[in-house]
């Protein structure tokens, strides 16, 4: 990486009594990058964010923040600021003395809080509820207002735990993108906490899937759904079907003799010959075909039921083993009925090749 | 429905009866213009006249104030560190050890709190009087301070603390400015909690105390062993007032700031 690191961890670990929350982690992120840490609860993204915010001190490695080492500097000298889960709002002081806090912990002067405290207001946009309590707040309204707070010291690195999470669906979505664009104004990095897969797709420039306190991949959006590194990380983000059998690989073609039939895709250049493997195909890459299609990537199967989804049907085609494929399909499609045979076809490109 | 009604609404009269009929009639009788306690002449004041004007009376009330308020500060801080030190700390070496001393006072009997107070007093050669009442009660009144302030920090979100941590607030801002003002209900009912306590107790004072500091519990019991007199029923029904206004009061704040 060309400039400092705005975060780094380094071999970071950190144990509760028996159980290791987080094991030997390494991160960079970047100055100006919207990060996400996705996993199930109890992975350890949380107690990880808690290290770089300063509550929980690592075990073993070392946090960097801009390049200095901050594994022993306590919370209220850290150049970060949080938003946390619960938003943590004052409940005895208004939105305005709320967002001011920080500012005031800084030693500002007063037409500079207030100057400032106006910004964030817009910014959120908080008009007219500057004098109001917490409680009086609705869930919007109180998560604007925690990450105004969050924000208004202007640090260059703002951790954010599962910002989303109480909002209803519909609120979500458009906060998520009133979070991009708040960062992409503000060019600060941030770092988000969360378990919603679709949240961390949507928003992250890069992914870090953790598992059990170590990081599985990190990536891309794209390269995480496109090319997920393990079955673990495949099963993870979106739907997707799995097929397990022995590869022969030949240049750059990896066959396997799968329970379903043959299924023929690009091999990775670690899979050995002859040895047992996993290919994992989205279900969006696969197509119906009338029954009877022979071949490669062609598994003859029964309909078993679908789901509408506005744009797409999602099939399950049940095959020649017995598991279901999901297969998706667009609705302008006729759609096979169940009970009806069919091909599930696909592309060699559209196989990944898994780890494990 | 209506049927079941009437001997619910008996149980009821009856239960607060057994509790208030005393209490009540002590008020009435403080309004007799008889100098007998159990004779009703007439609708009369001058038994809170003749109370202000009792200087024994009125001195040991002014005692028994001072003491309450002075035991009830020092209990309320003691209480504060306590609850801190349980809730806070984790979990240290004698912490269970720590628990069981905080809270043994709450169930000791008075009087052998009283006794053991007394002779450490003794021992160690300090003269009985206003400021032996006034640590013996601080100690006692403390352990119920420690409980009603625990509580309060038990049920308060750590991460606000962490919040204003993450702001660049220091240990001191964060507990003035975000610690402090949500305990303070807590530490307003514990106070006057301690207050009344104090203010209530006959048997550690009797132990504790000496010459020139009788406290009006111990000058009531005094005068009561020569007879009761209306002047009696005027003083307890002032103390009652002022514990029910003190009660209303607090629980009318804690209300405004739950809501």
């Amino acid at each position: 990486m060309p400039q400092t690191p705005i975060l780094q961890f380094e071999q970071v670990s950190k144990r509760f009594g028996a159980t290791v929350a987080v094991d030997g982690v390494s991160i960079e992120i970047a100055p100006g990058e919207f990060f996400a840490l996705l996993g199930p609860s109890g992975c350890g993204k949380t107690t990880l964010m808690r290290m770089a915010a300063g509550f929980e001190r690592p075990d073993e490695g070392r946090v960097l923040i801009d390049g200095a080492d901050a594994t022993d500097v306590p919370p209220h000298r850290r150049p970060v600021n949080m938003m946390f889960q619960s938003y943590a709002l004052f409940p005895h002081m208004s939105v305005a003395d709320n967002i001011a806090f920080g500012l005031k912990a800084a030693g500002l002067a007063r037409d500079a809080i207030g100057a400032r405290v106006a910004e964030m207001v817009r910014l959120a946009q908080l008009q007219g509820l500057e004098k109001r309590k917490p409680h009086q707040l609705s869930g919007g309204q109180k998560q604007r207002a925690a990450l105004a707070r969050a924000l208004a010291r202007g640090t260059k690195l703002l951790l954010l735990d599962e910002p989303l999470g109480a909002l209803d669906r519909k609120l979500r979505e458009e906060t998520q993108f009133e979070l991009m664009d708040i960062q992409k104004r503000l060019g600060a990095a941030f770092v988000v906490v969360t378990h919603d897969q679709d949240e961390a797709m949507s928003m992250a420039d890069r992914i870090a899937v953790m598992r059990a306190g170590q990081i599985e991949q990190i990536g891309s959006p794209v390269e995480i759904y496109e090319r997920p590194r393990s079955r673990y990380v495949a099963e993870f983000i979106g739907e997707i079907n799995i097929f397990e059998g022995v590869a022969t690989s030949s240049g750059d073609a990896l066959r396997l003799e799968s329970s379903e039939g043959p299924i023929e895709a690009h091999a990775p250049l670690h899979v050995a010959n002859r040895t047992a493997a996993t290919v994992a195909v989205r279900p969006e890459r696969m197509r119906l075909a009338p029954a009877g299609e022979a071949g490669a990537n062609r598994l003859a199967g029964v309909v078993h039921d679908f789901a509408y989804r506005g744009d797409h049907r999602i099939f399950r085609v049940r095959l020649k083993s017995g598991a279901l494929a999901r297969v998706a399909a667009p609705s302008a499609l006729p759609a096979p009925q169940p009970g009806e045979a069919v091909t599930v076809a696909f592309d060699p490109d559209a196989c990944v090749v898994l780890d494990a | 429905m209506t049927a079941a009604r009437l001997p619910r609404l008996a149980t009821l009269a009856f239960g607060f009866a057994f509790l208030y009929a005393p209490i009540v009639l002590l008020v009435i009788y403080s309004f007799n213009a008889s100098k007998l306690v159990t004779v009703w002449a007439g609708f009369s004041t001058q038994w809170y006249a003749s109370l202000f004007s009792n200087a024994q009376l009125v001195a040991s009330a002014k005692i028994s104030l001072q003491i309450a308020a002075i035991s009830a500060c020092i209990a309320t801080f003691n209480g504060t560190l306590a609850a801190f030190a349980l809730e806070r700390f984790g979990a240290f070496r004698t912490r269970t050890l720590f628990v069981g001393s905080i809270y043994a006072p709450l169930v000791i009997p008075e009087v052998i709190l009283g006794l053991s107070l007394l002779l450490i007093f003794v021992a160690f050669g300090i003269s009985r009087g206003f400021w032996t009442i006034v640590a013996g009660h601080a100690t006692f009144t403390m352990c119920f301070a420690a409980v009603v302030i625990r509580a309060r920090l038990a049920g308060m979100d750590r991460s606000l603390e962490e919040a204003a941590m993450d702001l660049g607030a220091g240990p001191v801002t964060t507990f003035l400015r975000i610690v402090l003002p949500q305990l303070t209900p807590a530490l307003v009912s514990a106070w006057m909690l301690a207050f009344i306590l104090s203010l209530d107790d006959l048997v550690i004072a009797s132990f504790t105390s000496g010459p020139g500091s009788t406290t009006l519990p111990m000058r009531i019991y005094s005068q009561v062993r020569l007879g009761v007199t209306p002047e009696i029923n005027a003083m307890s029904s002032l103390l009652l007032a002022a514990v029910g206004l003190a009660l209303l009061v607090s629980s009318v704040l804690s209300r405004k700031r739950a809501s």
